[in-house]
């Protein structure tokens, strides 16, 4: 039996080069094939991914065994303070980043990114959270988030599943502060928001299943996925609330890494012209927006978006509130509304 | 002579199987137990109280009683229908397709080869406005043209009893076979029709296949969060919903649920203890298929009803392999870019041919330990009641939802120091999969009187060659089974994997499962095409050569 297992063993072994480890989403541009490939000619080493399907996952994995063989990983800036509070990240010498001056000035100020005075994360793409709807099916306009509370799409809607966007969105619907809202109220208006959906939706697939199915007509969604869904011929607009949410995932790297001279090359590379350039015009990738402010001034007007420094940003959010927020979009989760019409 | 079957040369053999389960599966459990009893403090790594500090909060904070409602009430209809069907189903294989309902009932497997997330994306295609199933159901007038199928507690229910009835037809399957043809053909003889026959001969033999059916069915279906979040959305809600947003799944939401199970497929065969079994009676079974004549009939059409329903989602995936919609929506445009760019992605290829690898490692290794295990139990004279207890124990890894087996064994390993690793995936595979061949082989071996290893001993032939003429060739086609049932699991167990691979090793259902934020592509229909294919081809194949399928059952004559 052992020797069974050894000739397993032996036939997954590893590249004798200097291994990376990175921790990203899977299919978020870095793993794919001539991304790895450049890399890995530049470094002499092997790039390998390990995939996380959730930002709450990334932390448990790191601490279960990953600090000490990730070198770098992706998380949001919401999730960055957590990492740093439970130990889990080292500052980054920002020196040793030749392209850092190139990304823009608004992300790097991010205090979500910053701790003790130090850098911990380096801003690599950047979203939002809008409103998607299809043309051709809708013909009011729709200018924001109230659209999705809009009863004249009951039955037609969709809502993001995740409680952060939850909870922010609402809290913008009825006014209140994003980050400090009327709990109760915004429940309230989940629920009737929730009288609209057809279902939630959570995932890429969730999402473009039912737009481009037709069995939604609105809902909220990431920017890079309406550019993707637009670009492989199913028409939808994209829709930037005044104050938007808005997103920005970061790289970091790891506590203990043991390749920290690979992981600075590394965070250069995804940082450079050379990859955000060709990322950001690979549509079908469904690329959020750049970091780097040459590339993204460089794209073309209906993709460019421009980062508002006072913008909504998913961050910095005290670990009760988190904790009392997902407790919230549960027991949302789980009432049963009597749905509209 | 009595030597060879000394105490401990049994002992010996089932060391391997039983090592395993006590260090990878035992222990881990009694550690979890211990933790979650002892108040929150912290050993060793400060990760072990932090993530117990999540199955805690579960138990502390009631669901819903809608929430419940739903949990007890869908699963319990799925599990009724899944009975209503499997064992009509389970019938007409065992009793009127006979050698053929075994190679049948292996192929009724090979749905395993296609991840089960990829199953749902296609009832919510078949189901929809506009899908197949529902635009069908609206030209014959059964509903309104904008009546949506998706949403409701009966595509959840549906959804359910597609996944979980090849557990219920196996199970009673197994009792059904046994049932020997001489007996109800006396039956018959004396004139009890088919009513009394089927109420005092054939139910009442079933009823253990039929609580364990039961129990594989209702079990995982409590715990199922995909099926009522992606099919029943945000009217129908669930208690697998409410579950660990630090578990693979796709739904973030920080509260542990002990007992969800991600993927409840565990395979087929808990066998039903107890029944001697009688090989088949070659002269009675061709005069009851003489007498039941256009009977058959109706059983082979119900059966071809049956297959054709399951096939159906597969069928639409290959169809939607071939769609150019990169979200295997309508409409349909012809074309084989996914299979071109399959074709040209050597990652997905290398991953696949890893888990395939990896797979039939641990397929092996369980022929191995789990065939020990069990001559163990049966040739050597153990006691009575250390054997049942190791059967019992056999039962665990399949018992346990692969989710807690995870995690616990991951805590485990990386509180001894060894963590994730190549080994430990192959381990912890094993260990969760060797309960199908030990069983298979245990009953296979019930009833022997191993005459002809005796008679081989007195004439002077070594254990190993007794071993190897006498002993192997009877137990082959169950081992093979249940080699196959290993490895067909493995192959899909996302959640042992998961936790105990090694960072940047990935397997087929880790990379399908990561796609949350890309999308799952047609590129990987293609895929599951070529896998089932491929499966299929491999069963009907192999009971070609082997007549694995009559391993079933209670076995051949002679050997």
């Amino acid at each position: 039996m052992l020797a069974l297992f050894a000739a397993g063993l032996l036939a997954t072994a590893w590249a004798q080069k200097p291994t990376l480890l990175v921790a990203n989403w899977q299919g978020y541009g870095s793993d794919l094939p001539w991304v790895v490939q450049a890399f890995e000619q530049q470094c002499s080493c092997t790039v390998k991914q390990v995939d996380f399907g959730s930002e709450q996952q990334l932390l448990n994995m790191l601490k279960q065994g990953g600090v000490g063989k990730i070198d770098v990983a992706l998380p949001n800036s919401t999730y960055i303070q957590y990492a740093i509070d439970d130990g889990l990240l080292q500052p980054i010498d920002v020196a040793r980043l030749t392209n850092y001056h190139e990304l823009i000035p608004g992300l790097t100020q991010l205090a979500a990114l910053k701790s003790g005075g130090q850098v911990y994360g380096v801003p690599w793409l950047w979203g939002t959270v809008g409103v998607g709807y299809n043309p051709e099916l809708v013909s009011a306009p729709v200018e924001g988030y109230a659209a999705l509370w809009d009863e004249q799409y009951a039955g037609k809607a969709t809502f993001n599943d995740d409680p952060v966007i939850a909870v922010m969105t609402a809290a913008l619907y009825l006014g209140e502060d994003p980050y400090r809202p009327d709990l109760a109220k915004v429940k309230q208006a989940l629920l009737e928001q929730k009288r609209l959906d057809v279902t939630y939706w959570a995932t890429t697939d969730d999402f473009t299943k039912l737009y481009t199915a037709k069995q939604v007509v609105v809902g909220n969604v990431w920017s890079g996925l309406a550019t993707q869904i637009q670009a492989n011929g199913y028409p939808i607009r994209y829709v930037t609330p005044k104050d938007v949410i808005t997103w920005v995932d970061n790289w970091v790297l790891v506590k203990n890494a043991p390749h920290p001279d690979l992981a600075y090359r590394w965070i250069d590379f995804m940082i450079s012209q050379q990859f955000q350039d060709r990322y950001a015009r690979d549509l079908e990738q469904q690329p959020p927006s750049p970091a780097n402010q040459i590339v993204a001034e460089s794209l073309p007007p209906d993709q460019r978006q421009v980062f508002q420094p006072n913008a909504v940003l998913e961050t910095n959010i005290p670990q009760d509130t988190y904790n009392a927020w997902s407790q919230l979009w549960t027991d949302v989760k789980t009432t049963p509304v009597k749905p509209l019409p | 002579m009595n030597g060879s079957r000394s105490r401990w040369a049994g002992a010996a053999l089932l060391a391997p199987a039983y090592g395993l389960i006590l260090v990878l599966v035992l222990v881990p459990l009694a550690a979890l137990i211990v933790a979650s009893l002892t108040p929150a403090r912290v050993t060793g790594a400060s990760t072990l109280g932090l993530l117990f500090e999540n199955y805690l909060r579960f138990f502390r904070d009631a669901p819903s009683r809608y929430v419940l409602m739903n949990s007890l009430s869908i699963p319990l209809l799925a599990t009724l229908l899944s009975l209503g069907i499997g064992w009509p189903l389970a019938y007409a294989l065992a009793k009127v397709h006979r050698r053929r309902g075994n190679a049948l009932l292996a192929v009724l497997m090979a749905p395993f080869f296609v991840s089960y997330l990829l199953i749902i994306y296609a009832f919510m295609g078949l189901l929809q406005v506009g899908g197949p199933v529902q635009a069908g159901l609206h030209a014959l007038g059964l509903v309104p043209a904008t009546a949506s199928l998706l949403y409701t507690r009966a595509a959840v229910t549906l959804a359910l009893v597609y996944e979980y009835l090849p557990f219920m037809v196996l199970s009673i399957y197994g009792s059904l076979e046994r049932v020997e043809d001489g007996v109800l053909e006396a039956a018959a003889g004396l004139g009890a029709g088919g009513r009394r026959l089927f109420a005092e001969i054939l139910w009442p033999r079933s009823v253990p296949g039929v609580v364990a059916g039961c129990a594989l069915v209702f079990i995982p279906a409590t715990g199922s969060f995909v099926e009522p979040q992606i099919l029943g959305g945000t009217r129908v809600s669930m208690l697998g919903e409410v579950i660990d947003a630090d578990q693979p799944d796709v739904r973030p939401d920080p509260r542990g649920h002990r007992v969800a199970d991600a993927d409840g497929r565990r395979g087929p065969g808990l066998r039903p203890a107890g029944g001697a079994g009688v090989g088949e009676q070659p002269r009675a079974a061709a005069v009851s298929r003489m007498r039941r004549g256009g009977r058959s009939a109706l059983w082979t059409a119900f059966t071809a009803l049956v297959f054709t329903a399951m096939f159906v989602p597969i069928a639409y995936l290959v169809v939607m392999s071939f769609n150019t919609s990169p979200y295997g929506t309508l409409p349909w445009h012809f074309t084989t870019q996914w299979y071109d760019r399959l074709f040209h992605e050597p990652a997905l290829a290398q991953t696949t041919l890893r888990t395939l690898l990896m797979s039939a490692v641990v397929a092996a290794a369980c022929a191995v330990a789990g065939t020990m295990a069990a001559l163990g139990m049966a040739r050597y004279r153990l006691p009575r009641p250390l054997v049942d207890a190791l059967q019992a124990v056999n039962l665990i890894p399949v018992t346990v939802p692969w989710l807690v087996l995870g995690v616990t064994m991951l805590l485990f390993l990386l509180l001894v120091g060894s963590g994730r690793s190549v080994l430990n995936l192959y381990l912890g595979n094993t260990v969760v999969v060797l309960p199908y061949v030990t069983l298979l082989v245990t009953t296979r071996l019930r009833g022997e009187r191993f005459e002809q290893e005796e008679a081989g001993a007195q004439l002077g032939a070594s254990p190993a060659r007794i071993f190897l003429a006498v002993t192997l060739p009877r137990l082959a086609p169950s081992i093979l089974a249940g080699s196959i049932m290993a490895f067909m699991v493995s192959f899909n167990n996302f959640l042992l994997q998961y936790y105990l691979a090694p960072f940047g090793f990935s397997t087929l259902s880790m990379e399908i499962y990561g796609l949350v934020r890309s999308g799952v592509r047609p590129d990987i229909n293609a895929l599951s095409t070529f896998l089932v294919l491929a499966s299929v081809t491999l069963v009907m194949t192999l009971d070609r050569l082997v007549g694995i399928g009559s391993s079933f059952g209670a076995g051949r004559h002679g050997g």
